[in-house]
């Protein structure tokens, strides 16, 4: 580590957030917040069927509502392709993209028809509620598991079949001394936030260029993705993102709405705004976590995993959107977790469905998995009669093991445990919360006839996707430091955490640090915030940058004050003398001045007291945790009561533990919700039953208790110079499994819960209720 | 359970002139669970909701009571 960092004076404090003053002010800019002269308003209609063929479209009467400018169908876009893949034509996938608007048959409820564009919101909506869609309704597949069917000519319904594995299997399960076996679903949710997305496409003809705002997360990626779809260069598209109100994977991905404001906005010439309702929020915003596992795992006879066989169904939904084949890839990838599992074979069955389409959910894929891996160990502890927790110690990849690579993929990327002791940080989790004293004062309560119980899961998370990251840097007259970089913020902290980094190695207040992220037109190079890459990535290109700058800084400063560089440090903006006596300072205002292009001090450098830094990277980072729970199951009701949550989890450097707290327990609530509240339910019709807060229950303050954090930084990262793991995914990760664990413990019935949420009637019916 | 609120009159029924107390509150929770007509939805059959009927209707009495 180098010296600047090593002197840190902002790294590692809870400092106030500087993003806040204009959230707790109102004066926030969300994308309902953002208006342009002439603005017209879009509204979108949508199917109201699970699967047919469009027969006749009827928009007369709309066209004809005083206020309406324009009302298109796919033939008025038929030169706009289907909503292309982040990264490009994948051509086995190709034929399951999401057209913008439905080309003569929808998928599902909720599938994008026609648009309307009017002069308010209101005579949008009014219009699109004349228009008559007749159609001829086909069956709908609304069940992964049933046999594909063919979903146009020449394609099956099963878009692929991933396989992911290593190692002996067959003759694992042959000579194993034990076989336990399980099958085992998630139920469909995803992320509900506060803001429903929202997008505003404006053409400015002086410019020439094509503006999108509002999708955050990965502005530079649907920049290009625009500029494929639109066939214009990349630098006559920019994505602007504004202030955000929970992104959590499902805001920022490109839709089909965001293609429809653009395409707009450039015909008509005049911005178009589209702010999504809750409705359309719930049947057209991506879904995720639905899959079923069958799940067998070899043993030995003390217990030993042999080998872990693992067959899925992913419901991916009526179309392949922005991430391909992402989750049901990298679930293959990351199921193994933090055990050693000598062979190993995932087949998953990648199908589609007449439901909304599926993506990513904030830990995709490690949600899901970590549900089925920690089932399956609870289960072999109680067929083996051995305790959960040894178990998993003697199953558990060791610290001296590390690096330990994996032949398996997650996101493109070889698999390979970066650092940790995954047993250690469990041992440390057991013992602030007293283990042993609290499974007797559990089973003392249970002789009373109290349905309560206790429930762990380990899990081992991923963090930090690469390749790279670049952040320039530049101090102005003034001093004050501009941190350009091609991230992207949600919500999370993004300006402070940069700030933070760049304020330690310049040897700067924080506060006096601003930072740019989401704007294509600010820097043409950025991987946004996704997959808790942002610390990771950014915040090290961030620190990189900054010593640049601080080299270029001292330097300048060396010359005026005719001191050695290595003489000199900066203290609150001021180059002063390393050794702490008194003499001549300037401060990094004067020294920009001096890097004036007008400047004679700069000599023949270049101008401006700026620099790039750019960060490299071949893996992504494991950060790792577990979670306990303490539940008390009311056997009348089915009503599940949280005792107690702790969740431990090693960062590796926490930048602002305050931040990372507060990642983790937003993470805990979503995660509860997917446990025991949140299911996306359908008919066999294909109609979707939970499309109201009436009937997608989000878990809400009362239930979700606040939870203990143990947050350690044990094991920092070698792969970055700050030793940073990632923060985003950590609290959701394994609430499923953990809770699971703790009601199958309180009713006595291990191996009971099988299903996720666990809902009330689900629980009564394990009870023998009805 | 049901679209509007509504006195149950058979658990009312069971409750007059008893004293208050276990069996009282069980017979009148068992009154109220025979007379509900629970609504139906993708959540929660009417069977378990009508089972849910006994225990937060004695619950409710119980607490009343103390």
């Amino acid at each position: 580590m180098n010296s600047a960092a090593a002197k840190a004076r902002w790294i590692g404090q809870s400092v106030a957030r500087l993003e806040d003053p204009p959230l707790v002010t109102g004066r926030g800019q969300f994308a309902g917040d953002i208006n342009f002269p002439h603005q017209l308003f879009m509204r979108v209609v949508r199917s109201a069927h699970a699967h047919g063929r469009i027969t006749r479209i009827d928009a007369a009467a709309a066209r004809a509502l005083p206020g309406v400018f324009a009302v298109w169908t796919a033939q008025d876009i038929a030169e706009v392709p289907p909503v292309d893949f982040r990264e490009g034509s994948i051509p086995a996938l190709d034929p399951y993209r999401q057209p913008v608007l439905a080309t003569g048959r929808v998928r599902y409820v909720g599938d994008p028809i026609a648009a309307v564009f009017a002069e308010d919101p209101y005579v949008a909506e009014d219009a699109a509620d004349l228009i008559v869609v007749e159609l001829e309704e086909l069956p709908a597949l609304v069940d992964a598991q049933a046999a594909p069917v063919d979903f146009s000519p020449g394609h099956s319904s099963e878009a692929a079949v991933i396989r992911q594995g290593y190692g002996d299997v067959d003759a694992a399960f042959r000579t194993a001394a034990h076989i336990v076996e399980l099958e085992l679903a998630i139920g469909r949710h995803s992320g509900v936030p506060l803001e429903t997305r929202g997008a505003i496409g404006r053409y400015d003809a002086a410019r020439g260029v094509l503006e999108l705002h509002g999708a955050a997360k990965v502005p530079h990626r649907n920049q290009e993705l625009l500029a494929r779809m639109l066939k214009l260069p990349p630098s006559a598209i920019h994505v602007h993102e504004s202030h955000v109100g929970g992104g959590f994977g499902v805001r920022g991905e490109l839709y089909p709405e965001d293609v429809l404001v653009c395409v707009a906005a450039e015909r008509f010439h005049r911005p178009v705004k589209w702010i999504e309702d809750r409705r359309e929020h719930l049947i057209a915003a991506n879904h995720s976590r639905e899959q079923t596992h069958k799940v067998r795992a070899a043993l030995d006879a003390n217990g030993i995993i042999l080998a872990i066989d693992d067959r899925y169904f992913h419901d991916q939904g009526a179309y392949v959107r922005t991430h391909a084949a992402r989750v049901v890839h990298m679930t293959a990838g990351i199921l193994p977790g933090p055990y050693r599992v000598p062979a190993y074979r995932a087949i998953g069955h990648f199908r589609l469905t007449n439901k909304t389409p599926a993506a990513t959910y904030r830990a995709p894929g490690r949600y899901e998995t970590t549900f089925v891996r920690e089932r399956l160990v609870d289960a072999i502890a109680h067929a083996l009669k051995i305790d959960r927790v040894e178990l998993r110690r003697r199953n558990t990849i060791g610290p001296q093991e590390m690096p330990y690579p994996r032949p398996l993929e997650a996101l493109g990327e070889e698999i390979e445990y970066d650092s940790g002791d995954y047993a250690g940080l469990l041992a440390k989790l057991l013992a602030k919360i007293g283990w042993d004293a609290l499974n007797e004062a559990v089973g003392r309560r249970k002789a009373t006839g109290e349905r309560v119980g206790v429930g762990l899961a380990m899990f081992v998370e991923k963090s930090g996707l690469g390749p790279t990251d670049g952040v320039k840097i530049s101090i102005d007259t003034s001093g004050m430091v501009n941190v350009v970089t091609g991230g992207a913020s949600l919500g999370q902290g993004f300006e402070t955490v940069m700030a933070q980094v760049a304020a330690d190695a310049l040897g700067v207040d924080y506060r006096r640090c601003r930072v740019v992220h989401g704007q294509t037109d600010r820097i043409p190079f950025g991987i946004g915030a996704h997959a808790s890459r942002a610390t990771v990535m950014t915040a090290s290109a961030t620190h990189i940058a900054a010593l640049n700058v601080r080299r270029k800084a001292l330097a300048v400063a060396a010359e005026l004050l005719q001191a050695s560089p290595d003489a000199l440090d900066i203290i609150a903006g001021e180059v002063v003398r390393n050794d702490g006596k008194a003499g001549p300072s300037i401060s990094l205002g004067a020294i920009a001045q001096n890097l004036a292009p007008t400047a004679k001090a700069r000599g023949e450098r270049e101008p401006g007291l700026t620099a790039e830094g750019w960060f490299k990277t071949e893996h992504q980072v494991y950060p790792y945790g577990s979670h306990v729970a303490v539940v008390r199951v009311d056997a009348e009701t089915g009503r599940v009561a949280i005792e107690r949550y702790c969740i431990a989890y090693d960062i590796g450097r926490a930048i602002n533990p305050a931040l990372v707290r507060g990642q983790i327990v937003g993470g805990y609530a979503q995660g509860l919700g997917g446990a025991l509240f949140e299911e996306f339910s359908y008919s066999e019709a294909g109609d979707p039953l939970a499309a109201t807060f009436a009937d997608y229950l989000l878990p809400a303050l009362h239930e979700v208790p606040a939870p203990e954090v143990l947050l350690r930084e044990d094991y920092t990262s070698p792969l970055n110079p700050l030793g940073i793991k990632g923060a985003g995914e950590s609290g959701i990760t394994a609430v499923g499994a953990t809770i699971a664990s703790a009601i199958d413990d309180a009713i006595g019935m291990p191996g009971a819960v099988r299903q996720l949420p666990i809902t009330p009637q689900r629980l009564r019916r394990l009870l023998g209720g009805r | 359970m049901e679209v509007n609120p509504r006195r149950i009159a058979a658990a009312e029924r069971a409750l007059a002139g008893a004293a208050p107390g276990d069996q009282a509150f069980r017979a009148a929770a068992q009154a109220a669970m025979a007379a509900v007509d629970p609504m139906e939805d993708i959540i929660n059959t009417a069977e378990f909701r009508r089972d849910l009927v006994l225990a937060v209707a004695r619950r409710a009495l119980e607490r009343a009571a103390a």
